[in-house]
């Protein structure tokens, strides 16, 4: 069952989280680097702090997966959807450990079969596709938030009319 | 897993050479050299034509952001240009801020759009270097000479739309001005530069229409006066269905000791309404003379966001109205940006307010000594004056349903300066009161994100970016104190703040203080009360004998 | 290229003086641009205060940093939300003297956690204060030059400052203090991201400028001594209208000096003139007392707006027929017609 690609994320999990992390952040900054890469405090700079968390607790349950694997892919989605890159950037975010991986596996030599190979993969592309449905979901929220609005402004008039 | 497993061969091939995929952009460029992207939700719909015409700025016409070409009229540098001398000459406060930054950085971090987007446009120093740039080019010596050298550029069509992305990404909350060393204020410079924009014609729609609405009306919905009274009365039924107490609100009223002035949208908005009905139950109970005009029947000054011009056009209509009905005094209802025009503009542009008397509370005899001149009184001042001399009957268990939280708004925190009194007025009215962490609240508070008039649907994208500061103070209270209740005194907190808080923090909603007031006030002659104003369930109260009795 | 340029003009701006003393003009150095630099420095700062005060302040927009005076028996903040001029005063000196606002950066070093912008911060306002307190003292020393005898104060900080006693001639403090702040300053602006982002070369080219001069000074003092008692010859000289200068100094005098010159005559026209704008910003030198007492807009616009007689006109039938009271009551069919 093990399979030696999702071992290493364990066990290197801090290095892959705070380079995948900065890979991300340098996404949000048009700069090369900026506060959010390097302000941590969790109230000043709540993107770095809530994709952080929600990164670590995508690797921590990458195997098992379950309700605080998808609670974390909903609360980057949340951030991913109402930023200013389109979808396709948005999504990257969830291949780019694939890389990060692939890289790790360069730089340690660590052994690992086709199989742990193929897996993985396909681990990351169902992950991706979970996180489009969260995105999707959030997107729709949006526009559900501007009906709702609308609505809201003129509640009363709207209920003098009977709509 | 697949049946037909790839050769190792293809796999090393794949595991070497698969492409990266997409990546940021523009990594290392100046900001000067980005230049601004107008997608669907980072833009405000353009004024129409008719709401241009109605304020008397120019050049109206049908365009939209997204637009190649905005069909600015021939020669509008010269006219901002012109502009922006008139304004360095009339405003010591533009020409300094101009001046005398010194890009130390220490409001670099303080934006909530920055804080929400990463774009190093939204540091509160590059928005003002936005118009800086344009200000040293054509008004300093170094500048002419040196030019991009100095960091000086031409003001092009190209800086025009960037002044409009970025002046509408400011909410004008002020909370930079609290950190810089000079007390520079981006408020300032957003102002200028949205009356710059109007003279270019580049308006948006959200700020115009309400501004064109009010001025007409009373209102920013454009509401007619029999139909504002309408909606007035219908509240008052609701407030006796659920209490079974008859309100009876006077409008345009003669004689009245008190003129009532509140945001619109307490009268029309979803979840402002219970804060209007806490309102009324309040003066009922107390016995207030007090009435309310359909002429006036805007609290709120959209006028602060497009131009000076027409904010003391909006605001004329208050001491107007006043002296025509003969009150003594001015109430005014929850709201932000009305109070930053209240406390800090009103008298200035349209007083002095000679024909009214200084504001003295007729229930408890208390004078507002702070307001003497103005002669407005804040409510949250006037019911936290009541709740200290002990003339309001409370029962705050009956909020106990609610695990409240208290969001200041940024004009009445940094614009006027009053923490305490709505503090005071939730600690009496509710038992569960929990405050978000520090340097989030208080002259610190992070914005909504929705200020300034940008509180419109087709904005949604980014609102929800700048109000993620706050919401996420709010989330961490909420996982730490089960907060479910957002207490703002606000009106357009109250609009904006419950798409914000649905979004990040689902289970979150949003409350005026008036409402809890509302619900906790024990009125004379009521019904058994088993529901708050929006008919929410109570939690079980033994007996009503235990509620807190103050000596009168 | 904000670096390299800036940096470039001062080691220029140094060697002109260099090379100018030596091909033997120190009359131009020594004399001329001092004066023409004093003038420009003087009638710089004057006309850009003018410039300032020339344009009114429409409103009161005081930003409030704290409880504002209220009811009597909530408790305020007089510093930070001032309804007096005695508030004022208190805010003004603490953002002058102590740099109030940059402090508050600091206090969110409570939260817990590594936190490397926080500590950052806390040095810039550290860095900052050092950075400003050691040039007034170093410019206050400097005034024995300008008198024949030396006055009480300045032996009085010379014996403060050299208090470490080591080397000869004893080190002033403020001397290392202020080479360390400024170069902690440039190094800030170059080490953060954001920081290079929002840096022009107008705020390297002071830094690089007062380091220079500095370093200049420090070595006259220590390296490559000079004759102070000539020094202090010219200086007396340029202070009692003598036009002439006395030869033999030493290049790094005029060096320092050309500096300095470049540097007061720089001074009016940049962002250094926060030095006198602190005490003009609106948003700190008012009192937060706008309902309490009328604030006087000299330009203050006639504004037509909708009057209540121009709204009833239009809405009278509808307000009649809602029973909201009017001051004119509709006409009557007759009358209509």
């Amino acid at each position: 069952m093990s399979n030696t690609l999702n071992i290493l994320i364990t066990k290197n999990q801090d290095q892959i989280l705070e380079k995948w992390l900065s890979l991300r952040l340098s996404f949000f900054s048009k700069q090369k680097q900026s506060l959010i890469m390097t302000q941590k405090d969790q109230f000043q700079n709540p993107i770095r702090h809530q994709l952080q968390e929600g990164l670590k607790d995508i690797l921590e349950n990458f195997e098992k997966k379950g309700e605080k694997f998808k609670e974390a892919l909903e609360q980057i989605c949340r951030i991913l959807a109402i930023q200013d890159f389109p979808p396709s950037k948005a999504m990257a975010l969830f291949y780019e450990l694939k890389e990060i991986v692939r890289e790790f596996t360069k730089k340690t030599g660590v052994g690992f079969n086709a199989k742990d190979w193929v897996e993985f993969n396909s681990a990351i592309e169902t992950m991706t596709l979970e996180a489009f449905d969260c995105y999707s979901a959030h997107r729709e929220k949006i526009y559900q938030l501007k009906v709702d609005e609308s609505k809201n402004k003129a509640f009363m008039l709207l209920k003098k009319a009977g709509i | 897993m697949t049946t037909n497993p790839p050769k190792l061969a293809e796999l090393q091939l794949e595991y070497e050479q698969e492409p990266s995929l997409l990546k940021g952009d523009s990594p290392g460029k100046e900001w000067l050299d980005i230049p601004v992207e107008f997608r669907d939700g980072n833009w405000c719909h353009a004024a129409k034509p008719n709401v241009i015409e109605d304020l008397g700025f120019n050049n109206p016409r049908k365009w939209s952001p997204e637009d190649e070409d905005w069909q600015l009229e021939e020669g509008w540098q010269k006219k901002v240009k012109n502009g922006m001398k008139e304004r360095l000459d009339k405003f010591r406060s533009f020409k300094l801020f101009m001046d005398i930054c010194v890009r130390c950085g220490a409001c670099a971090d303080k934006c909530h759009f920055f804080l929400g987007s990463g774009d190093p446009k939204n540091m509160p120093v590059v928005r003002q270097e936005l118009m800086r740039s344009v200000y040293r080019h054509e008004f300093t010596w170094s500048g002419k000479i040196f030019k991009g050298l100095v960091g000086a550029r031409p003001l092009s069509e190209e800086v025009l739309k960037e002044w409009f992305m970025y002046f509408h990404q400011c909410t004008e909350c002020r909370r930079c001005s609290v950190y810089c060393p000079f007390g520079i204020d981006t408020a300032e410079v957003t102002l200028m530069g949205r009356e710059l924009l109007n003279l270019a014609g580049t308006n948006i729609n959200w700020i115009s229409e309400p501004a064109s609405n009010c001025n007409r009306t009373g209102n920013h919905l454009g509401i007619e006066p029999h139909t504002y009274k309408n909606v007035v009365e219908s509240l008052a039924e609701d407030i006796e269905d659920q209490t079974g107490v008859t309100v009876n609100p006077s409008f345009n009223r003669k004689g009245a000791e008190i003129l009532f002035i509140t945001p619109s949208g307490d009268v029309f908005g979803d979840p402002g309404i219970y804060t209007m009905m806490g309102y009324m139950m309040l003066f009922e109970h107390i016995g207030l003379d007090y009435t309310l005009s359909t002429y006036a029947s805007e609290g709120g000054n959209f006028g602060l966001f497009s131009s000076n011009q027409s904010m003391k056009k909006i605001n004329a209509k208050m001491f107007h109205e006043a002296e025509r009905l003969g009150v003594k005094w001015i109430l005014g209802g929850e709201c932000g940006h009305m109070w930053r025009v209240v406390h800090q503009y009103m008298d200035t542009m349209n007083g002095p307010a000679d024909f009214l008397e200084e504001p003295v509370s007729p229930i408890t005899g208390t004078k507002f000594r702070n307001a003497t001149s103005t002669k407005m009184v804040h409510i949250a001042e006037f019911t936290a004056d009541l709740i200290h001399q002990g003339k309001l009957k409370l029962d705050p268990r009956r909020n106990d349903h609610l695990k409240t939280t208290f969001h200041d708004s940024c004009n009445i925190a940094r614009g006027m300066g009053m923490m305490e009194e709505p503090r005071y007025v939730l600690r009496n009215v509710c038992n569960n009161f929990n405050e978000m962490p520090d340097h989030t609240i208080r002259e610190e508070t992070f914005c909504c994100g929705s200020g300034s008039g940008l509180n419109t649907d087709e904005y949604m994208d980014v609102r929800m970016r700048g109000g993620f500061p706050r919401a996420s103070a709010v989330k961490h209270v909420k996982e730490k104190y089960d907060v479910n209740a957002l207490v703002a005194i606000c009106a357009i907190d109250r609009a904006s703040l419950p798409p914000l808080m649905n979004y990040w923090n689902p289970g979150v909603s949003v409350y005026g203080l008036h409402e809890l007031v509302g619900n906790a006030l024990v009125m004379e002659g009521e019904d058994e009360r088993t529901e708050d104003l929006r008919e929410d369930e109570m939690e079980d109260l033994d007996s009503e004998s235990t509620s807190r009795e103050y000596d009168e | 290229m904000k670096v390299i340029y800036p940096l470039v003009a001062v080691l220029l701006l140094a060697l002109v003086a260099y090379l100018g003393v030596a091909i033997g003009l120190e009359y131009l150095f020594g004399v001329i641009i001092p004066y023409v630099s004093v003038i420009l420095f003087l009638g710089g700062f004057i006309w850009k205060i003018y410039d300032w005060v020339k344009s009114p302040v429409p409103f009161r927009i005081p930003t409030t940093c704290g409880q504002a005076k209220s009811l009597e028996w909530i408790k305020r903040d007089e510093l930070e939300s001032p309804s007096g001029f005695w508030g004022v005063f208190g805010r003004m000196s603490l953002e002058v003297l102590f740099f109030r606002s940059l402090f508050r950066n600091t206090k969110a070093e409570l939260v817990p956690g590594p936190s490397l912008a926080y500590s950052s911060s806390k040095w810039l306002w550290m860095a900052g204060l050092i950075f400003h307190w050691s040039l007034l003292v170093i410019v206050l020393r400097h005034y024995r030059f300008f008198l024949a005898g030396v006055p009480g104060f300045v032996e009085f900080l010379e014996s403060v400052d050299g208090f470490l006693q080591i080397t000869l001639p004893t080190l002033y403090i403020t001397d290392l203090l202020l080479v360390i702040s400024v170069t902690f300053l440039v190094l800030r602006r170059l080490a953060s991201a954001q920081m290079r982002i929002i840096s022009l070369s107008t705020d390297y080219f002071p830094l690089f400028l007062i380091l220079a001069i500095a370093l200049s000074g420090i070595s006259m003092r220590y390296l490559d001594k000079v004759d102070v008692v000539a020094i202090k010859v010219l200086v007396q000289g340029l202070v009692s209208f003598q036009f002439d200068a006395p030869g033999g100094i030493g290049g790094m005098f005029y060096v320092h000096l050309f500096l300095v010159c470049v540097l007061i005559s720089y001074f009016p026209f940049s962002k250094l003139m926060h030095m006198g704008g602190i005490f003009l910003s609106p948003t700190r030198n008012l009192a937060n007392n706008s309902r309490e007492k009328r604030h006087i807009n000299p330009w203050n616009p006639e504004v037509q707006y909708r009057t209540y007689a121009e709204y009833e006109d239009e809405f009278r039938e509808k307000m009649v027929k809602a029973d909201i009271p009017t001051e004119f009551s509709l006409p009557s069919e007759k009358e209509k017609i």
